[in-house]
Formats: C-alpha cells, sequence, structure tokens
C-alpha cells in the first residue's frame, strides 16, 4: 500500500493521507479520555474551526479493500497467466474502493490510498489462490462486521462489499 | 420504518417462497449430486422462510402466501436449463435480502446479511457447475442500471 508520508495538504480535506487519519484517530481518542490538558486545565482542543474531523469510520474498510487490491496485483505480477481469472476480481474491489471513497466524510485522498508495489507474490498457483482465499475470506468478515455497526444508510453499500468478496472464494478454487 | 420493514421482509419471503419451489422443479434434472445439493438447499431456504414468518408475525404484519405454482422464466427441461434456474432464483432472493439491510439493525441485520450472503453464494455456485461466466458480480443483488 502507498503511503505518501510528505502530503501536508488540507485538514481533513481531500489532501489528507493514511497516516495522517491514524494520527487524529490517536489524538482523539486520548481527548476522549481527558489525557490532552494544558497546563492551566483547559483543553487543548477546544472544538474551535481549526479542530480537525475525525477520520471517517469507513476508513479500516478502505484499508482493507486497498489491501486486497494489493493482494490481487502482487498474484498477477508472480503469475500474469492468471489474468482473465483474476482480473475481474480486482476491479471488483477497485470499484468498491471508490464507492466507499465517494461517502466518506472527510474524503480521503487519491494519495493516501492507492495501487501498491508489493513484491510478487510467493508460490505457484495452488498457493497464489490459498492466500488469495484467506484475504478475502478476513475481508468478507471485515466487511460484514462493518455493515452490522454501520448506519441503515451504509449498510446496503457495505453489505454488498462484504457478499461480493465472500462470492469470490467460488472463483478462487486451487 | 416498521411499515418498510414488515414490506421489505415480506419480499424476501415471496422470495423464499418461489426458490423452495423452483428446487423441488429443478432438482430431478440434476444428477445425484445435484440432486442432494438441491435437496440441502431447499431445506435451508424453509429455514428461512420459517424465520422469516415468526418476524413477520412479531411485525404483526400478514404474511404472503405461497403461490401454488410459479411460472418458469425459461423452459427447465434439463441439466443446464436447471443450473440457470438455481442461479436465478438465487439471484432473486439475494436481491430481495439485500433490499431489506437498509431498513434494519442488530441481530436482525445479521440475519438478513447471511440470508443475502448464502443465496449470492449459491447462486455463484451454480453458475460454476453450470460452467456460466461471471461467477460474480461487483455489486451482488443491486438492480441493474435502466
Amino acid at each position: 500500500m502507498r503511503i505518501r508520508a510528505d502530503d501536508r495538504s488540507g485538514r481533513g480535506g481531500p489532501g489528507t493521507n493514511r497516516r495522517e487519519l491514524l494520527r487524529r484517530s490517536a489524538l482523539a481518542g486520548a481527548v476522549a479520555g481527558g489525557v490532552l490538558v494544558t497546563a492551566s486545565g483547559c483543553d487543548l482542543f477546544d472544538g474551535g474551526p481549526d479542530t480537525p474531523p475525525a477520520p471517517d469510520q469507513l476508513t479500516g474498510l478502505l484499508a482493507g479493500t486497498w489491501t486486497l487490491i494489493a493482494a490481487y496485483d502482487s498474484a498477477l505480477t508472480a503469475l500474469p497467466e492468471l489474468g482473465p481469472l483474476l482480473g475481474p476480481l480486482r476491479e471488483t474491489h477497485r470499484q468498491h474502493a471508490d464507492a466507499i471513497t465517494a461517502i466518506m466524510d472527510p474524503r480521503p485522498s487519491a494519495q493516501a490510498f492507492g495501487p501498491s508495489s508489493l513484491a510478487p507474490a510467493a508460490g505457484d498457483r495452488k498457493a497464489v489462490l490459498t492466500s488469495l482465499r484467506t484475504a478475502e475470506q478476513n475481508g468478507s468478515r471485515q466487511a460484514a462486521e462493518v455493515c452490522l455497526a454501520t448506519t441503515p444508510a451504509r449498510a446496503t453499500l457495505v453489505g454488498e462489499i462484504a457478499v461480493a468478496r465472500a462470492t469470490h472464494l467460488e472463483v478462487l478454487v486451487p | 420504518m416498521s411499515a418498510e420493514l414488515g414490506q421489505r421482509l415480506g419480499a424476501a419471503l415471496a422470495a423464499e417462497y418461489a426458490a423452495i419451489f423452483a428446487y423441488g422443479r429443478l432438482g430431478v434434472l440434476l444428477d445425484k449430486a445435484g440432486r442432494d445439493l438441491a435437496r440441502g438447499v431447499q431445506e435451508v431456504h424453509r429455514v428461512r422462510r420459517d424465520a422469516l414468518l415468526v418476524h413477520l408475525a412479531a411485525l404483526k404484519v400478514d404474511p404472503p402466501e405461497a403461490e401454488a405454482g410459479y411460472a418458469m422464466p425459461f423452459p427447465v427441461t434439463d441439466k443446464p436449463s436447471a443450473l440457470k434456474l438455481a442461479a436465478y432464483v438465487e439471484d432473486g432472493v439475494a436481491a430481495t435480502w439485500r433490499a431489506a439491510l437498509a431498513v434494519t439493525e442488530g441481530e436482525l441485520r445479521k440475519q438478513v446479511l447471511a440470508g443475502y450472503t448464502d443465496a449470492a453464494v449459491r447462486a455463484a455456485h451454480w453458475r460454476r457447475l453450470a460452467g456460466v461466466t461471471p461467477l460474480t458480480v461487483t455489486f451482488p443483488g443491486r438492480p441493474a442500471k435502466r
């Protein structure tokens, strides 16, 4: 997964990168626990206009989606002959990433998540497909958990993603 | 949301009725392994049907009744058309469960998601057995754009 550590544009806007979102999440947790106070006892963050928004609750699901895309990229780099089998599944995850991104607030930047440059997957066809099956099973489980916890308005899309990942196991037959 | 919930669970029940009927019709056209699978899947649909009847009763919603017979969407005369019908009815079931996600929460949403997942996976499985591609779609059960 590509993370641009030098991306400092925006504050919760389109330029926000993943590392920044995670840092803010940690800060938000610390603030919630009353840890961050000044010497005078005042809250460090007063909720004013400069307070960065908390990362969207779909941030983890989006990160997981890009992890799946990266796994397919690694597999296709190692075994390009699997293109006809794996290409459509990778494209599905790509469309899922777009759909998740479109409803997130704040919207993550294109630079925060994107194609990776992982090493080619190791092993033969059977090993590669088995590894992808595991990734899809974990991804489906993650999406199902998010589906059960999210708002009604988001439940359908997240449910679709969980189900699509489950159906991929019918394709990934070693 | 309750009226909407009753309507969508009722639609899921109607799809389950149709699936139960279809498996009775298509199973006899499959080989032994296919027949055994169809019989098992038909029983799963009966369990879902019964669970939906319980939910609708709790909502005080009159459930739709099963039809005495269902028109086939295409001629079902042999193994390939039987496999195609199995995938067709599972796609229909998946679509109705999917539509109920947005009006449910908690334990009921969990059950709806399970019904949705099982149906979509079975549809892909029947397509695989039929040699039909693609096996999967990007957004299972989502209505096609007009």
